[in-house]
């Protein structure tokens, strides 16, 4: 039983980690954001070294990704991490994921449970979060 | 008047005094009193949360209401400790403001209040700012921030601050796998109570026999000096009557200096390295300090809708300014923390479940604590 169990998870973790695999990572500049479709306008500045993407570099190009998996405030100007690929057909970004940069409950922190960790663990301000004499 | 105030806003001052001893200690509350007092702030923090949802979204403003609720090993970094259940109540709202296409301008506020059953409670209520520019198209993000503070501690009454920081922070975009980020800043701990030397949290003094001092405690008379030490240790004279003194509320300044990595290594798995550099200074040198701290976190989303992230810390402390006749203290001390939290997201609505752990020096007595806590909770953010 158990021997079967670890096969399984075994092979969830190969499946997860072939399909994570199977994406580029591209970092891009918003130029515009319509929530209502999920559709994003980018600027690319880096990539892997695929050539359908290394001559878009600097311009526009079209970005889709599932509407609940949008970053909740993402502004033209924004750095974003886009993971996806490009579509052959339509030559847009199809994303799986996009993660905001900054500081904040957007950037690095976008669940809060460095903040919660923090309040109870940490000594100190910088890396975590609660602040004091000594402990806190 | 100011103290009056102070008296207020403090938790202790929600707690019955003791008349009989007339030393301002505090007994239990009954039983009924305090359930009492749970079952209405559970109750307003549902009807809040319920009344969130009817408020219209904003682009500009966000807002955060959290209620989560769990048990802690050791509320005072103590040893032996004393466990409790607690609640915690939390607010925060958010917004933002472009100034110009370049300059934009985050305000925040945030409140949160940690019931313990069977200790006392604690607060803290902050307000922040930071100002952020946009250098090299977005890749380099420099902010200047600041924030105010106050925290109430009625376990902890030593602890019980007003705080004020200013500070620099920076994140560049080194490429698409990495963010290296910087961190700069001063911090004002405006202490309100007299205590004695290394009467904060997870430093060695048993908070309900020792430490307490009030706001305008008068030094302790000679009879109050004589304390009990640790099994084989020699009180130094003049060094153990230093340390069983009361002295007036303290003045300090933390300074902090922390670089961090984010590295991105495939779409679910997120990893960051972190180190930062404490100096505190401190208005009683005994208590000055210098700290390292170094960690890693890892975020692992293993599912649509789920994250999962571990994260570990190491301290080094070290007190610098001892006198070398107090030979109660231990200068230099460790301690590490770790922490795992799994969250399930439905909109803006997020369920998590959080384990943390932490083990340490506490220098006075050469003492160490281990502390244990265990929460889950709601959170609502629009």
């Amino acid at each position: 039983m158990r021997t079967i169990l670890f096969f399984l998870i075994l092979a969830s973790a190969n499946g997860l980690a072939s399909n994570a695999l199977a994406e580029e990572l591209f970092l891009g500049r918003v130029l515009s954001v319509d929530r209502e479709s999920g559709k994003l306008s980018v600027a690319l500045i880096d990539g892997e070294d695929n050539p359908d993407t290394l001559n878009k570099g600097g311009k526009s190009m079209d970005v889709t990704i599932p509407k609940d998996r949008l970053p909740k405030r993402l502004l033209p100007g924004n750095v974003i991490r886009i993971w996806g690929g490009v579509s052959q057909e339509t030559g847009a970004l199809n994303a799986t994921y996009l993660q905001a940069s900054g500081r904040g409950s957007y950037g690095k922190d976008p669940t809060g449970v460095r903040r919660r960790i923090g309040k109870s663990l940490s000594q100190f301000g910088g890396r975590g979060g609660a602040k004091g004499r000594g402990k806190h | 008047m100011k103290g009056e105030i102070f008296n207020i806003l403090s938790p202790a001052a929600l707690k019955i005094k003791n008349p009989g001893n007339g030393k301002g200690e505090f007994r239990q509350r009954p039983g009924p009193y305090r359930v009492g007092k749970r079952f209405l702030l559970f109750t307003g923090a549902v009807v809040l949360l319920c009344s969130l949802l009817m408020v219209s979204r904003s682009e500009a403003v966000d807002l955060l209401a959290e209620l989560s609720a769990g048990y802690d090993s050791n509320p005072a970094l103590i040893d032996p400790s004393d466990g409790s259940g607690f609640s915690i109540y939390a607010l925060g709202a958010e917004h933002w403001v472009g100034l110009s296409e370049d300059f934009a301008l985050d305000l925040s506020v945030a409140g949160r209040y940690q019931d313990y059953w069977s200790v006392e409670d604690n607060y803290r209520l902050q307000a922040g700012a930071a100002l952020s520019y946009i250098v090299a198209e977005g890749r380099f993000l420099p902010s200047l921030v600041g924030e105010v503070a106050a925290y109430r501690d009625a376990l902890i009454e030593a602890d019980e601050r007003n705080e004020a920081m200013v500070g620099i922070n920076a994140d560049w975009i080194i490429s698409n796998r990495l963010t290296l980020g910087f961190e700069q800043s001063f911090r004002w701990l405006g202490y309100l109570n007299w205590a004695k030397p290394f009467s904060g949290k997870g430093q060695g003094r048993n908070p309900d026999n020792e430490g307490k001092g009030g706001k305008n405690a008068p030094a302790a008379s000679p009879s109050s000096w004589q304390l009990p030490t640790a099994p084989g240790k020699q009180p130094s004279g003049k060094g153990n009557r230093l340390l069983n003194t009361l002295y007036p509320p303290r003045n300090n300044v933390l300074m902090v200096t922390g670089v961090d990595l984010d590295v991105f290594m495939m779409s679910p798995l997120t990893g960051r390295l972190y180190a930062a550099y404490g100096d505190l200074s401190s208005s009683l040198d005994m208590e000055s300090f210098r700290e390292v701290q170094a960690g890693a976190a890892l975020s692992w989303i293993p599912a649509d809708q789920w994250r999962t992230v571990f994260e570990a810390t190491w301290y080094r402390t070290q007190y610098y300014s001892v006198p070398e006749n107090i030979t109660r203290v231990r200068r230099t001390n460790y301690s590490w923390s770790a922490g795992v939290q799994i969250s399930r997201f439905w909109g803006d609505f997020e369920l998590f479940g959080q384990v943390g752990w932490k083990s340490g020096d506490a220098p006075l007595d050469y003492e160490s604590y281990t502390q244990t806590v265990i929460q889950c909770g709601l959170s609502y953010s629009f």
